[in-house]
């Protein structure tokens, strides 16, 4: 019997709105009227839109490696467009970070209101948020000398399975952070 | 014509030189905790060629050095093991604890615990 619709479509649905929706949280940087508005909405954008890849690219991980599918190559882009996205988000990290060192910046209004979240929070996202660069590009590297390979393609996954986790301990601490800026 | 199929002392050689990337960041940022006023002026020289690395700070430095281990050291892994066949399967289990070491080792709470608390947090 044929169904209303298929249940592929409405999951590629949900996953399209939920990914519009999550953009628009940076876009809240345009009400910001901060000195470094433009880069908390650049770092943002990029810190999302790479967290949504790197899941894509996940989930794509799961379905071509270590199971000999055709396809290894169209994995191999995602990866490396996660990749060039990582690197956007570290580069404009950076510029923001200039920011939150600033003279009256968000650092010293933490270390003088909740110093932990300096001390704790901020100490690990600024080491791990730079892990995905290395493992990405790892992990690229073992996929384009070594292709779709039984053994070394669960490597590979398991090398994207820790950038995604640094990913997202990245963008949650981050977010938990900017909920406490003054 | 195929060339010769890459050897899987690659993959060793790339593992090794992520983890040593890692190591890099990590244990600059120990030596930073431990060692404020030796370690500024050294990390801050090595961060000079980060754009805006005098509002980075130090951190640039401890980028800088993590950058450094990363690829020097899978470059001279790569030309050591890349003819050799080294079983995948151990080289993904150290690197995964090794992994695991560094990730927890990162978490201020533990190396604050070994290192000290900055003044004015708790012991």
């Amino acid at each position: 019997m044929k169904g209303l619709f298929r249940t592929r479509d409405l999951a590629v649905t949900q996953a399209c709105v939920t990914a519009f929706l999550f953009l628009l949280i940076p876009l809240v940087h345009l009400l910001d009227k901060g000195f470094y508005w433009l880069q908390g909405l650049l770092h943002g954008l990029s810190a999302t839109m790479t967290v949504m890849l790197g899941c894509w690219t996940f989930h794509v991980a799961f379905m071509k490696l270590g199971r000999g599918k055709e396809g290894g190559s169209g994995l191999e882009r995602l990866l490396w467009l996660t990749n060039l996205l990582v690197l956007l988000a570290i580069i404009s990290g950076n510029w923001l970070y200039m920011g939150y060192r600033s003279p009256d910046g968000p650092q010293s209004w933490l270390l003088a209101h909740t110093p932990l979240a300096h001390n704790i929070v901020m100490e690990w996202k600024e080491f791990v948020s730079l892990f995905p660069l290395p493992l990405g590009v790892a992990a690229g590297f073992i996929l384009r000398r070594f292709g779709n390979n039984k053994e070394i393609g669960q490597i590979v996954l398991l090398l994207i399975a820790l950038l995604w986790l640094c990913l997202m301990v990245g963008l949650v601490t981050g977010i938990g952070l900017i909920t406490l800026h003054p | 014509m195929e060339k010769r199929q890459p050897q899987s002392g690659e993959v060793a050689a790339a593992l090794g030189g992520l983890w040593l990337g890692l190591a890099g960041v990590v244990f600059s940022h120990l030596w930073s905790t431990v060692d404020p006023a030796g370690s500024k002026p050294a990390l801050l020289k090595l961060g000079i060629w980060i754009p805006g690395w005098w509002g980075i700070g130090p951190f640039a430095g401890k980028e800088t050095v993590g950058l450094a281990m990363w690829l020097g050291g899978w470059l001279a892994l790569h030309f050591l093991l890349r003819r050799r066949e080294v079983p995948v399967r151990p080289a993904a289990t150290l690197f995964v604890i090794g992994f695991g070491f560094i990730l927890i080792l990162a978490w201020p709470p533990v190396y604050h615990a070994l290192l000290g608390w900055p003044p004015g947090l708790p012991e």
